[in-house]
């Protein structure tokens, strides 16, 4: 059994954040909480959303896995209302989506034909850097422009973000009172900005406080939070090496 | 549980394949391979050995050209693409740009060495899901499935698959080795293994057969397109005549050949490379339900196109309707179409095929109704040569390319050019023969591809072995058409010299050959001229070796 009701903005910008990386994705679900843990296809970025029960207005599970077509799911969502409650059901292998007044069941995939995640790589990363989403929406966006990939690193009490393409360069830096929190060492990392770029696109992103955890060479950690804390995102980049 | 082996266990038995010379050899490789296998892998193995990822008769595309592969390997790997192109313009092998990329890659993974390497069959099921992708959005997942294949790729597995991708496997296993080495790994002999891979044309389901034991279930089947029976050349009347006796004189009609299957199921129509032309020729499909007076039959023919005189127009031009996928009601008009058809494969559940075809012909006679757009072709049956001529003259005259003479007690052989079947022809025969390179011109040429360099086919290594240079032939505007499709195919350029991707046919005509060291193939040909592309032919299509020997001998 499945069955739950909850605001549909809510529910839009949960799914965002796992649709910027894949197209397609298992929900888990049991009785307090709803996982989806997805990885994009080179196996350089993955991401784990996490709704909590009390996220929802309604909310009853046994152990389920969904697959779910994001691209379609996402799709139904546009059709919401702002303020509109989506009800979520699931119903002879589909799930059914009510929202005012609209009906719509939806085709589950198959999860064995899914993709599974490897082992979520447990690492521990010297730097922390604590800032405004939007802000850091801002850099990715603009070093874009600039590049195909892009250095984060903590140097002199700053976090900066730095790229260069053929022709330009762009280094934007944040002292630590411009920061909401940092703590660690020097580090610097270097990223394909197509997942930062995908990553950074999510609705949800550039409304919250973002958490870098940042290493030296080493893989990246962009978490967030909204809703009071109910649901979770959390991205893990691999880095690039420089060329050789 | 059943183990299933891992596309690096394949690689590296390409790699042994690739780097091995002799025929028998390699044989026994496959075979030793081919023997570990389970089922599901032996259906797709044999393919992927040699190179293509679908057998002809799915009429199945992976859909995928170099952008895309450079796309999904310069994601994976983190390389440019800029720097992929330069590195197949200094190799010319894209399995080696893909294993550089991976082996050079910038990208990191999440989870290096943690995952367990691929197995043939994730990697065949993933290419499946390529071919499928089609429509809006469907370039952006065939990227994603490629990057996906690749970052989980080493360097090695990188290179087989990328030339698995672009259908340029280059090692030597042809259909020939592929026949022989089923048979060794199975303990059946090459003759049987191929009478059976005539009627189902797919190596995997014969493998499988041929491990089971049940090579000799595997007969005619109805919608599975059979290969078709070919004619030898034979330049001398008389000569022909003297050695068929009395036999069948038909028409050898300028059109395309075409097999007609009849089901409960519809009709369908196959050319002889296997391409579904049912859609391209629906007003003709329709006549045919009505035309057919049996349930279930497999018809062999001739498609002729007609212009308005009544005179039947160029080869190209029956092709032109016939690749046609869309506006087939606009086209219908403009192209009239009769197919003539002149052999009966199968009928309601039977096989004909190893009955005379004096047999054949009288069922055909007896099942089919001639229609507006459909008939039996006329058959005169004579011993004497000033019969046969005439029938020729006559063919000329209407503008077909001259007769067939066939052998009235003789099965119907598939997918051979035997003696049982005679064609006769004015000119010499031509070859059609692979471009694999070409020369800029000189002077007001300079920017034209100008000389061509020409090979055929070793049928049992499927490699291709050059037997010229052509450069008479083509006109100015040919010279510019020419100069448009195959600078497509550059691999690589050194001086004036590019190689080209071996992807284009020509049909060539020559004064004679000769025995050359010069060439690889060891033949030459004596003062050739270009005659056209055979845009029909496939470059596995193309003349053989043993072909070209066959000629020399004929015309020495």
């Amino acid at each position: 059994m499945f069955k739950a009701t909850i605001d549909a903005e809510l529910f839009k910008d949960a799914v965002d954040i796992v649709s910027v990386l894949v197209d397609e994705s298992i929900f888990s679900t049991d009785e307090e909480v709803i996982i989806s843990k997805a990885v994009e296809p080179a196996n350089a970025a993955m991401v784990i959303l996490e709704m909590k029960k009390n996220a929802f207005d309604i909310y009853e599970s046994d152990s389920h896995e969904l697959g779910i077509d994001l691209k379609r799911l996402s799709t139904v969502l546009d059709m919401a209302q702002r303020g509109d409650m989506v009800e979520l059901e699931l119903e002879d292998h589909k799930l059914k989506i009510v929202m005012g007044g609209l009906r719509y069941h939806l085709s589950l995939l198959d999860p064995s034909t899914i993709r599974k995640i490897p082992k979520v790589p447990q690492i521990q990363l010297p730097a922390k850097v604590v800032v405004d989403g939007s802000t850091i929406q801002r850099a990715i966006k603009a070093a874009s422009t600039v590049g195909s990939y892009v250095a984060l690193g903590v140097e002199d009490e700053s976090f900066y973000i730095e790229t260069e393409g053929d022709t330009d360069k762009l280094r934007f830096v944040l002292g630590k009172d411009e920061l909401i929190d940092l703590q660690g060492d020097d580090v610097r990392s270097l990223f394909s900005l197509d997942y930062l770029r995908s990553i950074t696109r999510s609705r949800a992103f550039g409304r919250g406080i973002v958490t870098l955890e940042i290493g030296i060479d080493y893989p990246i950690k962009i978490s967030f939070s909204f809703a009071d804390d109910k649901i979770r995102a959390l991205y893990i980049v691999a880095p690039r090496v420089e060329a050789v | 549980m059943e183990t299933l082996k891992t596309f690096f266990e394949f690689a590296e038995v390409c790699e042994r394949i690739e780097k091995e010379s002799s025929s028998l050899v390699i044989t026994d490789m496959v075979a030793d391979f081919l023997k570990e296998l389970e089922e599901e892998e032996l259906r797709i193995c044999p393919y992927l050995l040699m190179g293509k990822i679908f057998p002809e008769w799915m009429d199945r595309e992976l859909g995928v050209g170099k952008s895309l592969l450079y796309n999904a390997l310069s994601r994976a790997s983190g390389r440019n693409e800029t720097e992929l192109e330069e590195l197949l313009r200094e190799t010319g092998d894209i399995g080696k740009v893909a294993e550089v990329a991976m082996h050079r890659r910038t990208q990191q993974t999440l989870f290096l060495g943690g995952e367990e390497k691929l197995t043939i069959v994730e990697i065949y099921k993933t290419l499946e899901k390529i071919a499928e992708a089609s429509g809006k959005g469907s370039q952006t997942t065939k990227v994603r499935y490629l990057e996906y294949l690749f970052s989980s790729s080493s360097p090695k597995e990188a290179r087989y698959l990328a030339r698995l991708v672009m259908g340029e496997m280059r090692i030597k296993v042809g259909e020939g080795i592929m026949r022989d080495a089923i048979a060794k790994a199975f303990g059946k002999t090459p003759e049987e293994v191929e009478r059976a891979y005539m009627f189902i044309t797919d190596f995997g389901e014969v493998a499988i057969a041929t491990k089971k034991g049940e090579l000799d279930k595997i007969g005619i089947t109805l919608f599975r397109p059979v290969k078709m029976m070919l004619a030898q050349i034979s330049p001398d009347l008389e000569e022909a005549m003297k050695e068929m006796g009395t036999c069948a004189v038909e028409w050898k009609y300028d059109g395309a050949r075409v097999q007609i299957h009849v089901g409960n199921e519809g009709v369908k129509v196959f050319s002889r490379r296997f391409e579904d032309l049912t859609k391209p020729l629906v007003d003709v499909v329709e006549e045919i339900k009505e035309v057919v007076g049996v349930e279930k039959a497999i018809l062999d023919g001739e498609a002729v196109a007609y212009d308005k005189s009544g005179k039947p127009k160029a080869f190209q031009y029956i092709l032109r309707r016939l690749r046609r996928k869309y506006g087939i009601e606009e086209k219908k008009e403009e192209i009239p179409i009769h197919i003539f058809l002149f052999d009966c494969l199968y009928v309601d559940g039977e096989s004909l095929i190893d009955k005379p075809l004096k047999e054949r012909r009288s069922k055909l006679e007896r099942i089919v109704r001639g229609g507006k757009r459909i008939s039996v072709a006329t058959q005169t049956i004579t011993g004497e040569v000033s019969v046969a001529e005439k029938v020729y003259r006559d063919a000329l005259d209407a503008g077909h390319e001259g007769i067939m003479l066939k052998n009235l007690s003789s099965p119907y052989i598939p997918g051979r050019r035997g003696k049982h079947w005679l064609k006769h022809k004015p000119i010499m025969e031509t070859l059609d023969l692979v471009v694999v390179g070409a020369d800029w011109g000189k002077g007001k040429h300079a920017h034209l591809l100008s000389s061509f360099y020409l090979a055929c086919i070793d049928e049992n290594t499927g490699e291709l072995l050059e037997v010229g240079k052509v450069a008479t032939g083509p006109t100015e505007d040919e010279l510019k058409e020419l100069t448009n499709i195959l600078s497509e195919l550059i691999i690589e350029q050194k001086g004036t010299y590019v190689k080209l991707e071996p992807k284009i046919v020509f049909e060539v005509a020559y004064e004679e050959i000769q025995k050359s060291p010069n060439y690889p193939s060891g033949y030459a040909l004596r003062f050739p001229r270009f005659v056209r592309v055979r845009d029909d032919k496939s470059p596995e299509e193309a003349d053989n070796l043993s072909r070209i020997e066959e000629l020399y001998r004929k015309y020495q």
